[in-house]
């Protein structure tokens, strides 16, 4: 019968009708950006840096309230213990290590805390995240953490990075404060007992009565710093060398001029140095950039080792060494790394 | 019986199949991005740039002078040289700057006031790419630590003070 017929095809019509439109309704959002995933977690990292690096955080309980979240880590947890964990100094970029450490400890023990507290975990979302302090020239393929003088890493919080997911990276520039606890500080002068990097030997040249400390950095190096404080002993020789070399290469001896603190590369340091300059007591000698310009212009890429010695003779010498953070513009410079997916 | 313009009820449901299916291939294959979320792959240039100059704008001084690696140590070498012909930032600050930046590329510009007009430098001359982001920092510099410095006033008070506004401009090479 004609009705019948045509009352089947309309119902047919109609499902299919309403089904595309369910179905185009239901994909229509995801044709824009933002609500797929790579985009709207931008704005989630961005956020998280700006809470990390920009805020000095606070805390507040029914006894008072203050910045000093940091030092509250018995109170970190309970309910009327209010807080947020901004690593701040008083101003944007400038953090505290102390901060940072304390930081590093909440998350670690008690990671949803956290994320609860940053605003990653909402009523429809939830976002997990991954937080290190890396030095300046740390990439995604070869990242190199902060690690302070005792070799611990200072920062490195959160979950672990999927590596098949929508992840979001976002790295802010900042520098720390104090930076005593991210450099290495280690005797290498004559007047008492000698403190040498993990790995460096000590040997003592007996028929020219020199010493002689030997070792490897990694190019480019962030941190070498000499503080002399005085001639050692009586009104004698003094000098201190420092000669550099292929790994391959040795560093027979390297003594330089009396009076002078000198730097080479090579098996000694030769009639012109690359560096040549006074010894005065109480003074500090930057070679940072020095040395790095010597060995970049050695072929030294990111990365390469080198050998290193000291010829020390009659000094009373520290040396400041750091192969993640560097001084710019005397500021500790590294960065925060942000994932959140 | 009237066949005239009239699809059989299989066939619609066939042609019904391949709209949907036409359709999801291309709501699949689409993504609508606004200008302004495209934006958001900038804004990390910008803040490294912005963070760059937090950096080095250190206002300490170490025996009376500024670090040569800081914007006013930069300023304040900029010594025996013609503005805009051949006055470079000192070497210090471009390794230091070299150091923070890695593999960006980047421009360097100073702005000042001199006599009630707005005059500019271009101390590193490189051509920005179309997606290269803009910082800018303003420096205070008075007329004494300005001394040996192109930019020092002769019979001008030592406190006057001259505002200089350095811009940095990144972008990925």
């Amino acid at each position: 019968m004609e009705g019948g017929k045509l009352s089947l095809d309309l119902l047919i019509g109609l499902s299919i009708f309403l089904f595309t439109f369910m179905f185009i309704a239901s994909f229509l959002p995801g044709v824009f950006a933002d609500v797929r995933n790579e985009i709207g977690l931008m704005h989630e990292a961005y956020r998280l840096g700006v809470v990390l690096a920009e805020m000095d955080g606070y805390w507040r309980n029914s006894s008072g309230n203050g910045t000093n979240w940091h030092e509250k880590s018995d109170q970190w947890g309970k309910p009327d213990f209010y807080f947020f964990p901004g690593l701040a100094k008083g101003k944007a970029d400038y953090l505290s290590y102390e901060k940072i450490r304390a930081f590093n400890n909440l998350t670690k023990s008690n990671y949803d805390l956290v994320r609860d507290v940053l605003g990653l975990k909402t009523f429809d979302r939830e976002y997990d995240f991954n937080v290190s302090l890396e030095s300046l020239d740390s990439t995604p393929y070869s990242p190199f953490l902060v690690k302070n003088r005792a070799g611990e890493v200072v920062l490195q919080a959160g979950k672990p990075i999927p590596s098949s997911a929508y992840v979001s990276r976002y790295e802010r520039f900042v520098w720390i404060d104090p930076y005593y606890d991210l450099i290495g500080t280690f005797y290498v002068g004559t007047a008492g007992v000698r403190d040498i990097p993990r790995g460096w030997l000590n040997e003592t040249d007996k028929l020219n009565e020199t010493d002689k400390v030997e070792g490897n950095l990694t190019y480019p190096i962030k941190l070498f710093r000499v503080n002399v404080y005085g001639k050692a002993g009586p009104a004698q020789p003094w000098w201190l060398g420092i000669c550099f070399n292929y790994l391959n290469g040795s560093i027979p001896s390297c003594n330089a001029k009396n009076g002078k603190i000198e730097v080479d590369f090579g098996p000694h340091i030769s009639d012109n140095p690359v560096f040549s300059d006074n010894l005065v007591e109480g003074k500090s000698y930057d070679l940072t950039q020095t040395i790095n310009r010597m060995l970049k212009e050695r072929g030294f890429r990111i990365g390469d080792k080198v050998l290193v010695g000291l010829g020390v003779k009659n000094i009373d010498a520290t040396l400041d060494l750091s192969d993640s953070v560097a001084l710019i513009a005397g500021k500790a410079a590294a960065k925060i790394v942000i994932h959140v997916w | 019986m009237n066949t005239k313009g009239q699809t059989f009820t299989l066939e619609g449901v066939a042609s019904a199949l391949i709209l949907l299916l036409a359709l999801y291939t291309l709501y699949q294959s689409s993504l609508v991005i606004s200008p302004m979320w495209s934006e958001a792959v900038n804004v990390q240039t910008k803040i490294k740039a912005q963070d760059t100059l937090k950096i080095l704008d250190t206002y300490e001084k170490v025996d009376g002078n500024f670090y040569n690696d800081s914007l006013q140590g930069m300023i304040v070498n900029l010594r025996n040289c013609n503005l805009s012909v051949n006055c470079t930032p000192n070497e210090d600050f471009n390794y230091s700057l070299g150091v923070v930046l890695g593999d960006y590329d980047y421009r360097l510009e100073l702005y000042w006031v001199e006599n009630d007009t707005v005059k500019s430098a271009v101390l590193v001359d490189r051509t920005p790419s179309p997606n290269a982001v803009a910082a800018s920092r303003y420096i205070l510099l008075n007329n004494s630590e300005l001394r040996d410095s192109v930019f020092y006033r002769i019979g001008v008070e030592d406190w006057r003070p001259r505002i200089f506004e350095v811009r940095l401009i990144v972008w990925r090479p």
